[in-house]
């Protein structure tokens, strides 16, 4: 039999896989989205452990309850926990941040609007919405977190 | 039965590993390290073994069904099989509880990477987040390797110059370990200056991808006597597994919890009071550098781990030497097989046998994993000679 001699002869099948889905929000992840979609922020409530979960789930992990509650998620309590400068293959780099906010369970990933001043761990920043009209009920109706000064 | 000597590793075998392993199938390179343990062991793999498992992802193998594809080239035909997803020492556990559930007195456990084949991996990381919350369009999935570097280095006071000192000595200890193929003299400059990926992680934090297959055989205390090869066997003296969030938002991102719980359940098991003065040596969970240091403290091997390292306490001539392989950074991310790479260069190590790398006379040691990227799940071991 003949040797191979070049890298690109040697026996490869190039393939990708063409995958489409539909992920289902759920009963509490299309009731979030919904509501961001109109800019409102909210969490649900454990009534037997009162933690408040963000995005919101209909179960609670610690105790287990089934959650019905429904509390709005004060949105000045928002703060920046971790952050981070994510190159990109084309453009400028992304400023991404975990949002918390105070007493609430898990937070919300998004954007962070760059500055010129250097972003800090615990920063104050608010959730800015984009336009109503160009709102689609997904995540990124939060254009992007901004520092404020309260 | 004393203690933590119920069930054993009575052989190792692994391919060659290397960043590309050109013309080579994974089944080809499984198929290698299986002729390797089997020699190794000393058994006739089929008539002798009862059970198989294999720890593969189908997005890695780019095959849906993949575990259906496993057995052939590991000797497995018309055996009981099954595939774990999940990693390599997941899978240890699994062979742990077979022995000692009575289904077979010998099980082969084997874990792989065929990482050059894969050309989309940021892709396969990518789709392994939360489609609503967790995948950010346009923004590569180490975004989160970068969140939880910056979250941990501020809670726990460690430096990004410890992390450099993780990549300057993992990657100098594999110039030692001939299966190592990421091994560099580096300086602490050298990893702060290179490329920012996702800030403050570098480039040079980031374990690159390699290929390799280990396959290893664990026998039940009276098999493993029975068999009384040349080799010594290596008790699984305690195993145990943890799973906490892989939803971004609920990440404590500090600590890496899966690892404290899952190391205070395998020392319990192994009799392991003080670990730092009961474990002689580790191999753990590297992918990125920061993550050695987290995963040092989870386990109880250092307070402050950064200083541990850069001090050279984690040296192979010190006070507990760590990835003296030369760790992910240093041989390669090996996907669910890395943690199969941990345990084999382990085992090398407690059976006298790591060449230019070996340690004097080392009695026992935990091995660790970490499923990667979004996860906050890993096992862990305590194996002992």
């Amino acid at each position: 039999m003949e040797k191979i001699t070049s890298e690109t002869k040697i026996g490869v099948v190039k393939d990708h896989i063409p995958l489409k889905y539909n992920y289902t929000a759920g009963v509490a992840g299309d009731r979030f989205l919904q509501l961001l979609k109109q800019g409102k922020l909210q969490a649900s409530q454990c009534t037997q452990c009162h933690k408040l979960y963000l995005p919101p789930k209909i179960f609670c992990k610690d105790c287990f309850s089934q959650l019905n509650e429904w509390k709005d998620v004060a949105e000045d309590s928002a703060y920046v926990y971790s952050f981070t400068s994510v190159k990109k293959e084309e453009g400028p780099r992304e400023l991404i941040a975990l949002v918390k906010f105070d007493g609430v369970e898990g937070g919300l990933l998004g954007r962070l609007k760059s500055s010129r001043e250097e972003p800090r761990m615990g920063m104050k920043v608010r959730p800015v919405f984009k336009q109503k009209s160009e709102r689609t009920g997904e995540l990124s109706d939060i254009e992007y977190f901004e520092k404020v000064n309260y | 039965m004393p203690a933590g000597r119920e069930v054993a590793i009575v052989g190792i075998g692994a391919s060659k590993f290397d960043s590309v392993t050109s013309g080579i199938s994974y089944k080809e390179l499984m198929y290698e390290a299986a002729v390797h343990a089997y020699s190794d062991a000393g058994i006739d793999v089929r008539n002798d073994v009862g059970s198989f498992i294999c720890c593969a992802e189908d997005f890695w193998e780019g095959n849906s069904i993949s575990d259906e594809y496993m057995p052939d080239q590991i000797g497995a035909k018309l055996r009981p099989l099954f595939t774990v997803c999940g990693d390599g020492l997941l899978g240890l556990a699994h062979a742990y509880m077979h022995v000692l559930a009575g289904v077979s007195d010998l099980v082969v456990v084997e874990s792989h990477s065929k990482l050059s084949d894969v050309t989309s991996k940021d892709l396969v990381e990518d789709l392994g987040f939360d489609p609503h919350f967790g995948r950010i369009p346009g923004v590569e999935p180490k975004y989160l390797a970068g969140l939880e570097m910056r979250r941990y280095l501020e809670e726990s006071g460690n430096t990004h110059e410890d992390c450099a000192s993780v990549v300057v000595k993992n990657k100098r200890n594999a110039l030692r370990n001939p299966r190592a193929v990421y091994g560099d003299n580096l300086s602490n400059q050298d990893v702060l200056a290179s490329e920012e990926i996702a800030s403050p992680l570098t480039k040079r934090e980031i374990s690159s991808p390699a290929d390799g297959s280990v396959v290893v055989v664990v026998a039940s205390a009276a098999k493993a006597r029975r068999l009384s090869g040349k080799n010594k066997p290596v008790w699984v003296s305690g195993i145990s597994w943890f799973s906490d969030t892989p939803n971004v938002e609920e990440m404590d991102l500090g600590q890496a919890l899966y690892a404290s719980n899952s190391a205070r359940k395998a020392y319990e098991m192994a009799r392991i009071r003080k670990p730092l003065t009961q474990i002689d040596f580790a191999e753990i969970d590297d992918t990125y550098a920061y993550k050695e240091l987290q995963h040092i403290e989870a386990l109880g091997l250092a307070k402050r781990a950064g200083k541990f390292v850069s001090s050279g306490k984690a040296d192979p001539d010190g006070q507990i030497p760590i990835n003296v392989s030369g760790g992910s950074l240093g041989m390669g991310s090996f996907v669910e097989a890395s943690a199969l790479v941990r345990a084999y260069e382990s085992a090398l190590q407690l059976r006298g046998e790591a060449g230019k790398m070996q340690l004097h006379n080392p009695k026992r040691c935990v091995v660790q994993s970490w499923r990667g990227i979004p996860t906050q799940s890993g096992v862990t071991a305590v194996l002992s000679i």
